[in-house]
């Protein structure tokens, strides 16, 4: 719709200046001189926004900005005037436990809205807990930037009040450590959810207000937000069979007991984390209350090294909205999801047939998507199932010349976890235009071209490897020429791994801390990981000699890596880390350079067969200092000599 | 026949989104059969070693995802296969008229060097489900079949495991019988640009 004619969100930068007067000016990036004015006024407005107020009792009569409201600051329709509000569909409370029952219930009190969970969430705020240490021990930085020459706002004592070790704080032992709640139930996220759909409600009734569907579709959607609440590390004690998302610990390659051994650790982890965050959203004079943020630092060395080591997971689906540049997406299309939405509710063709048949396939050992207890609650569609469904057809409308393409039922699927269903739309919009461009289109180009990429990484960065699978079919060797276009076979393993964001690769924690990058530092990340995970299995696939024996190792050993951190050590290790040299800039020229090359072939209607044994279609001289302009110049006289050669 | 080290039998499973190639292809090797499988996204292959009289060879399975798009990904691997198992649901029409589109598709990709001779298998699957809900019949299905090239025709239950163990016995013996075959056409098959298809393929013009 309306969408379509404007600028791409990613193209533009918010300018957070205005709320981090901290911040050393170097990091801040210029504003870019067409900016939509309307979004720089709005981002003025923000920090200036009333907040929320926490004493469980005033929470409307705050003036709201036209188009998108963030979290905790937004006008709130009273309550008791919601047909929504006053429905909320239990039905997920079959496959809930009771600590997410009690949360709905809250919402049925208006006046117990935020007080009671304020008050957990206050006295947690005061546990102290051990292990800021870390910081200084980081090793994921650039290689280019020293710890010591990141910018650290300068702050004061005073702002460290909340984290005083006071002699009162309790103690917490290990074992309560893996059980302590320290994600609290966050009422303004469904607050936000509904003051929206209120508002459009309100703001359009003629298309919306009276539809039952829409009214339904509503409350379900609100029932989605629940999930969001589980995310909590008691959800995932050392009893359960499930994590806190829902998903079955147990899988073809861990076993609960070394779940349980791993997930000991890292939940401690993740709390040092927490408190990390915590402190660098005070330092950066934002706030995360009821563990809701809807603003995040701006960029510096010091959140690319946090963001890196893994951001909070209650707050990782506002953190990806932030950095994917969702606001200013959904800002621009306000309605425009419900519009869709609306209009395609009864919806039947070749895409939402194939939709209907992903619907229970996609994460059918999530909790939140399918229980299995009885064969009647298998049938039954969970909430998130129905918002899939809406997400994905609506997408397919949207975005007709992808429709629906499998594997984007993951990405949805996972999106959904983390925010509402209007925002999960936004993101795999952003996502399948900015991050993955092409991947899933009808003819499954873009990821043809990444996969092309990778090889070329693979060629370049790991040779040993390459010698490994740089092989047809038949064994026989693969030239400079015909690589590009006969991919070697390992790459319909990997194509799977860029088509889902490495959903179903990797252990699920694992995914999420390569979407944080990912959000954060663009597309780079999912090479950079790619070629960390081949670097890393390279010593088991040099011990094999059959091809099919090395396709299978290369497809299973990502499953096994449970713990993040390993991954991320030795992506960003500080000696030949791929992760400090694989730019997006030459990311994006390799992309121009494989799809310019496959186009060509596919023009020509046949293979080129070099037969100049040393010649290189592609040269990475990150070492030379590679810029734009010699790289072109590269990239003629090559087409030249090529053409010659033809 | 020849001599070889080590026999290997590439089989691959074809057929339209959600008619249950994962299933089958997890209850032939695995013996077991899961609600929880997600939908197949490019590629996979699982590996049974399996006796065929008085020899043990292995069988190499690749399962592949449904959605048509998905040919446009390397479909290299269908190059040398010794048979093809042509997958549809019995409860879904479509899936059933998709048949003869999944075999050309096959044969072209394949390059195989007799396409006539080539071993298909088709698969009637879910046949679990409520006779009620049953849209093709056996009796349509085996004419088909027929039409295909006399091609063999099973009925299964992925999730209860009927049938599915006869219908691999064929593919099997069949795949056994072609790679055999394959050898004399060795130097055929490296040849990617040679297609043998234009008017060689008249059987399966129904």
């Amino acid at each position: 719709m309306a969408d379509k004619k404007r600028t791409p969100s990613g193209d533009k930068k918010l300018n957070h200046a205005t709320s981090m007067p901290n911040l050393h000016k170097k990091l801040v990036r210029p504003v870019s001189a067409n900016r939509n004015p309307d979004t720089s006024r709005k981002e003025k407005e923000l920090p200036s926004l009333p907040k929320l107020r926490v004493d469980g009792r005033h929470l409307s009569a705050v003036p709201r900005p036209q188009t998108f409201r963030p979290t905790g600051s937004g006008q709130s329709t009273p309550l008791k005037t919601s047909p929504v509000r006053h429905q909320p569909k239990l039905s997920i409370s079959e496959s809930v436990d009771s600590y997410n029952l009690s949360v709905i219930d809250m919402y049925h009190d208006a006046a117990s809205i935020v007080s009671p969970t304020t008050d957990v969430f206050q006295s947690l705020m005061k546990l102290g807990i051990h292990g800021y240490e870390d910081d200084f021990t980081d090793n994921y930085s650039s290689s280019s930037v020293s710890v010591a020459d990141s910018p650290r706002p300068r702050v004061h004592a005073d702002d460290f009040h909340f984290t005083d070790h006071s002699p009162s704080r309790p103690h917490f032992t290990d074992q309560s450590l893996t059980n302590l709640p320290y994600l609290f139930p966050s009422p303004t996220n469904l607050l936000f959810h509904q003051s929206q759909s209120n508002h459009i409600l309100h703001s359009s009734p003629g298309r919306l207000l009276g539809s039952h569907s829409t009214l339904s579709l509503l409350s379900s959607r609100d029932s989605a937000n629940i999930i969001r609440n589980s995310i909590e590390l008691s959800k995932t004690s050392l009893s359960a069979s499930r994590d806190r998302y829902g998903f079955k610990k147990k899988s073809q390659f861990v076993s609960e007991a070394a779940y349980n051994a791993w997930w000991s650790d890292y939940s401690k982890y993740l709390v040092r984390r927490k408190r990390k965050w915590e402190l660098l959203m005070k330092q950066s004079g934002l706030t995360y209350e009821h563990d809701a943020p809807v603003r995040f630092p701006a960029r510096s060395e010091k959140v690319k090294r946090y963001i890196r080591k893994g951001i909070p997971a209650e707050w990782r689906g506002h953190a990806w909205f932030h950095y994917a540049r969702g606001h200013e997406k959904l800002a621009q299309n306000a309605g425009v999801y419900d519009a869709i939405v609306a209009s395609t509710i009864d919806l039947h063709n070749k895409d939402t047939e194939i939709i209907e048949r992903d619907l229970n396939r996609t994460f059918p050992d999530n909790l939140h998507f399918r229980s299995d207890e009885t064969q009647q609650q298998r049938e039954t569609e969970t909430p998130l199932v129905q918002a899939l469904r809406r997400v994905l057809v609506a997408f397919s409308q949207h975005l007709p010349t992808i429709g629906y393409c499998q594997s984007l039922n993951f990405l949805a699927g996972m999106l959904l976890v983390f925010m509402d269903e209007e925002r999960a739309f936004w993101m795999l919009v952003i996502i399948t235009q900015k991050y993955l461009p092409g991947v899933h289109d009808l003819n499954l180009e873009g990821v043809n071209v990444d996969q092309g990429v990778l090889m070329l990484c693979i060629k370049e960065y790991l040779p040993e490897m390459w010698a490994r699978i740089g092989l047809g079919l038949d064994g026989e060797k693969l030239t400079d020429g015909n690589l590009l276009v006969r991919l070697p076979p390992v790459t319909l393993c990997t194509a799977s791994w860029f088509m889902s964001g490495f959903i179903g690769v990797l252990p699920f924690e694992t995914v999420l801390r390569v979407w944080d990058c990912i959000f954060f530092e663009e597309s780079k990340t999912l090479f950079r990981i790619s070629v960390a995970l081949f670097d890393m299995v390279s010593p088991e696939v040099t011990q094999i000699r059959d091809q099919m024996e090395i396709f299978q190792a290369i497809q299973n050993f990502p499953k096994k890596i449970i713990n993040p951190n390993e991954l991320f050590d030795h992506c960003f290790k500080k000696r030949n880390g791929i992760g400090h040299y694989l730019s997006q800039e030459e990311v994006n020229k390799c992309r121009d350079f494989v799809s310019k090359q496959r186009r060509s072939h596919a023009e020509n209607a046949k293979m080129y067969v070099l037969d100049g044994e040393g010649e290189r279609l592609y040269d990475f001289e990150h070492r030379k200092g590679l810029n734009s302009v010699a790289w072109n110049k590269n990239l003629t006289l090559k087409m030249k000599r090529l053409r010659k050669s033809d | 026949m020849s001599s070889r080290k080590k026999t290997l039998l590439k089989v691959i499973i074809l057929g339209d989104s959600g008619v249950g190639k994962t299933s089958l292809m997890q209850q032939f090797v695995n013996k077991k059969f899961s609600h929880q499988y997600k939908a197949t996204i490019g590629a996979d292959f699982l590996t049974k070693e399996l006796p065929i009289d008085d020899k043990t060879v292995t069988m190499q399975i690749w399962d592949t995802a449904g959605q048509e798009r998905f040919q446009s990904l390397g479909v290299a691997f269908y190059r040398g296969a010794d048979c093809c198992i042509l997958v549809y649901d019995v409860n879904n029409a479509k899936s059933f008229e998709s048949l003869l589109a999944w075999k050309d598709e096959f044969l072209i990709q394949a390059n195989v060097s007799l396409p006539e001779t080539f071993p298909f298998i088709v698969i009637g699957n879910k046949i679990d489900i409520d006779e009620n809900k049953r849209v093709v019949s056996y009796k349509k299905a085996a004419q088909v079949c027929q039409q295909l090239g006399n091609v063999p025709y099973f009925e299964t239950s992925a999730k209860d495991g009927i049938n599915v163990e006869e219908a691999f016995d064929v593919v099997s013996r069949n795949a056994l019988q072609q790679e055999e075959a394959n050898d004399e056409f060795n130097d055929d098959y490296n040849d990617a640009i040679n297609i043998h298809l234009d008017g060689e393929a008249g059987n399966c013009t129904c």
